[in-house]
């Protein structure tokens, strides 16, 4: 069967975030009755990106649901399903088609605990590739972290490696409230060493915590989903020069950890943040704001930079910072050649 | 002398003349060609479009395709068909052509192309125990009489009557309390008020009380025992948002579950949901998400009731303006999906509720698949206490509160000497 394939096959323990994912779904589906998996293509074609590969084999067809191309209407199936008391997972095949369902992820999903004064809980998981893939174009690569991060009464999740792919959506389908899970095209094929404690059946990656996955002392980087692993190989050159970065992976979006952030840059008082979004009313944004209304005044400022947004970092731009390194600064740089670019990947910036 | 010179002028401008005309026709004749394809042996006298065509006039003012449209004209241009190329287009022009088109389709029986037993379809969640009974029509209408002969074996008791009748009357008086209370302003907000359609509600919820359902309202609605309906008020008078139930925004929510399975499951902790009730109006069956649940709803077997409250009103749209169906007919969307459609005088309680009770039950049982009703009816007031309702006639208003929910239950009840004369005085008093 898919879950345990994706060892047999790895004897190294590498698994790939496709087959954590699968893992966690296939877990949580013979854990509890209860949870169910609807989407397009997720049943018989094994999955548009082969996620849930095997799981309608396993589980039949009540369990795993085949829809039609009708986002609004399946999504609204999806809550009603999480008002009445079962507990489902609905795939949107990317997160662009996500906005066809938006009302019911955001006005029946989101604010119906609100509503309802705490009677009418909706326990449901929407999840699906986010942000750019490989030269899908403008309308197939936009990031919704910060759409969805905006609103309360959702939890939005963004995992990076297999081990945060696995807890995460295990966290995930076990919380009682409606969570968003973006996660990214481009890194399901990707292996990752698994700890042996994520082997484990009870494998729970907190909500709302994140990860250092880098120590360093000069310059606090900050990211979620694909641009951890740029920022980890960035962190690798510049350590040669003798720039340490400390590299963190929030996992989470909504509820932030600012504490994490916080404590490291009043370490370190340097910040950047890279994600794949766009810059305004971004994510980067975001934690730029907070730390400069925040803990600005304890750090020594020596001059306060405009904010200018990055899209796609690169290491010729911490080499800039470096440059600079004697004085402290909160930049959230950006790709200033291409402003309101939506990524593709094109690798210009 | 003059008038030989006279005459040779004459003579040659006829002869110019009439060289210029023969060499402009035959000209002509060659841009006749294209023009077959329109068809001029059968239709010409008809086609608008080519004889608007052909009278377009370049800059100078001259015809742009001098053709002869009387009918000599077309006399001349059939005479010389002996060119196979003109035979062929004629071919094409008349109906008798298109043979080779015609040939291939007379083998073709177009229904059986596509037969169901061929394709695996996905399967419903929901086995249908469904004896169809192939006498009864598709969609029955409440205008040929067919609706009472349908639902004749139902029968309700006086005690049913009455609990209808109070129900509609709390009804109204509620709404009407409400209003009162907007005006004093001692509630704040959008206030939909439901007056003219108490039948509606009244006639579903009762059936679905009886057993477990999910019921979403469209306008802000009333519950059925007194105790809820004096919570809901004082929640208004606090302003307390958080508790206000059956909301007062437009809900339109597919909500149903696929834990409806057969009994002798282990799912002892899902609320076993036999039927679900979905309220909607006749504005909103135009939204796309309307048409996703259909289609949703019938391949999956689910057990839903779509109800279209249909008072031709949305604030200011009527439907004729607003739907590009006929008017007053919105079932035709739920038959493209293959759905059950019924059409109900929505101010008629007694047909709403043996209408209800019947598919509630049907659909309990599992022997039926989703069902649409639609319930004609007409709000007397506007659609919330902001609205002006200028758009609307007079007459129109007039001619509508002769048929009055409450007065056409409650003359009914008088003629059939179900209850005394009293009852409606206690009814009013309590």
């Amino acid at each position: 069967m898919a879950a345990v394939s994706g060892l047999v096959r790895r004897p190294l323990r590498e698994v790939t975030v496709r087959d954590a994912i699968n893992q966690g779904m296939d877990e949580e589906l013979e854990r509890d009755e209860k949870v169910f998996l609807l989407g397009e293509e997720v049943a018989q074609y094994d999955g548009a990106y082969k996620v849930s590969r095997g799981l309608w084999k396993k589980y039949g067809d009540k369990r795993i649901i085949d829809t039609p191309i009708s986002e609004m209407g399946f999504a609204g199936i999806a809550v009603g399903a999480a008002m009445a008391g079962l507990r489902p997972i609905c795939e949107f095949m990317t997160f662009n088609f996500s906005m066809q369902a938006i009302d019911q992820v955001i006005n029946s999903a989101a604010k119906t605990y609100y509503m309802s004064g705490g009677l009418q809980s909706v326990p449901i998981v929407f999840r699906g590739p986010n942000g750019a893939s490989a030269g899908v174009a403008a309308q197939h690569s936009q990031c919704f972290a910060a759409w969805y991060g905006h609103c309360p009464g959702l939890k939005v999740v963004s995992p990076w490696n297999s081990e945060d792919a696995k807890g995460l959506i295990k966290s995930a389908i076990r919380d009682n409230n409606p969570v968003v899970v973006l996660e990214n095209e481009l890194m399901y094929g990707v292996p990752f060493e698994f700890p042996p404690e994520a082997q484990s059946k009870d494998f729970l990656i907190p909500i709302g915590k994140a990860k250092i996955e880098r120590q360093g002392t000069h310059i606090t980087v900050v990211s979620h989903s694909r641009p951890v692993g740029h920022c980890l190989e960035a962190a690798a050159v510049l350590s040669k020069e003798g720039v340490e970065c400390e590299v963190i992976n929030m996992r989470t979006i909504r509820p932030m950890d600012m504490e994490t952030i916080e404590a490291s840059v009043m370490k370190t008082n340097h910040l950047v943040t890279v994600e794949g979004g766009w810059p305004q009313f971004g994510v980067g944004a975001e934690i730029c704001a907070r730390i400069m209304e925040g803990i600005s005044e304890k750090l020594v400022l020596e001059y306060s930079q405009a904010v200018v947004n990055i899209m796609y970092l690169n290491t010729y731009s911490i080499k800039r910072l470096k440059a600079r390194s004697g004085q402290t600064t909160t930049l959230n740089l950006s790709c200033v050649q291409f402003p309101g670019c939506s990524c593709c990947s094109c690798h210009w910036c | 002398m003059i008038n030989t010179r006279l005459m040779f002028c004459f003579l040659v401008l006829t002869t110019l003349v009439v060289i210029k005309e023969s060499v402009s026709i035959h000209k002509n004749r060659q841009s006749f060609f294209f023009l077959k394809n329109y068809n001029l042996n059968s239709t010409f006298d008809t086609c608008v479009h080519s004889t608007k065509r052909l009278q377009r006039k370049n800059a100078k003012g001259q015809n742009i395709l001098s053709t002869d449209t009387t009918k000599e004209g077309v006399k001349v241009l059939n005479r010389n068909k002996n060119t196979d190329f003109e035979k062929v287009i004629d071919r094409q022009i008349t109906k008798e052509s298109n043979t080779t088109l015609n040939e291939i389709l007379k083998g073709v029986d177009y229904k059986n192309i596509l037969v169901k037993e061929n394709y695996i379809n996905p399967r419903p969640f929901v086995n249908i125990d469904k004896k169809k009974n192939m006498s009864t029509d598709f969609n029955i209408y409440f205008e040929n009489n067919k609706l009472e002969e349908y639902i004749l074996d139902i029968p309700i008791s006086k005690e049913e009557l009455c609990m209808l009748y109070e129900d509609m009357f709390l009804g109204r008086m509620f709404e009407n309390l409400v209003a009162k209370l907007y005006y004093v302003k001692k509630i704040k907000g959008f206030v939909h008020l439901y007056n003219g359609q108490e039948a509606i509600s009244s006639g579903e919820q009762i059936p679905i009380a009886v057993g477990l359902g999910y019921s979403i309202l469209y306008k802000k609605e009333f519950n059925i025992t007194d105790n809820q309906a004096i919570n809901i008020f004082n929640n208004l008078t606090k302003g307390n948002v958080l508790d206000t139930k059956g909301g007062v925004e437009n809900v339109n929510v597919t909500s149903n579950t696929s834990g409806d399975d057969d009994s002798g499951s282990n799912k002892e902790n899902v609320p076993d949901v036999d039927v679900v009730v979905c309220f909607l109006g006749d504005g909103t069956s135009n939204i796309g998400q309307f048409f996703e649940s259909l289609n949703l709803s019938s391949i999956y077997n689910l057990p839903i009731l779509f109800i279209i409250e249909n008072n031709n009103w949305a604030i200011g749209m009527e439907g004729s303006r607003s739907s590009s169906n006929d008017l007053m007919n919105n079932y035709n969307k739920s038959m493209a999906f293959n759905i059950d459609t019924y059409k109900v005088d929505g101010n008629d309680v007694l047909n709403i509720y043996k209408l209800a009770k019947k598919k509630i039950n049907e659909i309990r049982k599992r022997q039926s698949g989703p069902v649409l009703i639609e319930a004609i009816t007409y709000r007397t007031r506007g659609h919330s206490l902001a609205d002006p309702d200028e758009l609307r006639i007079s007459e129109e208003k007039v001619s509508w509160k002769n048929r009055d929910p409450i007065t056409i239950l409650s003359s009914y009840m008088k003629k059939q000497n179900i209850v005394q004369d009293s009852y409606f005085d206690d009814v009013k008093k309590n």
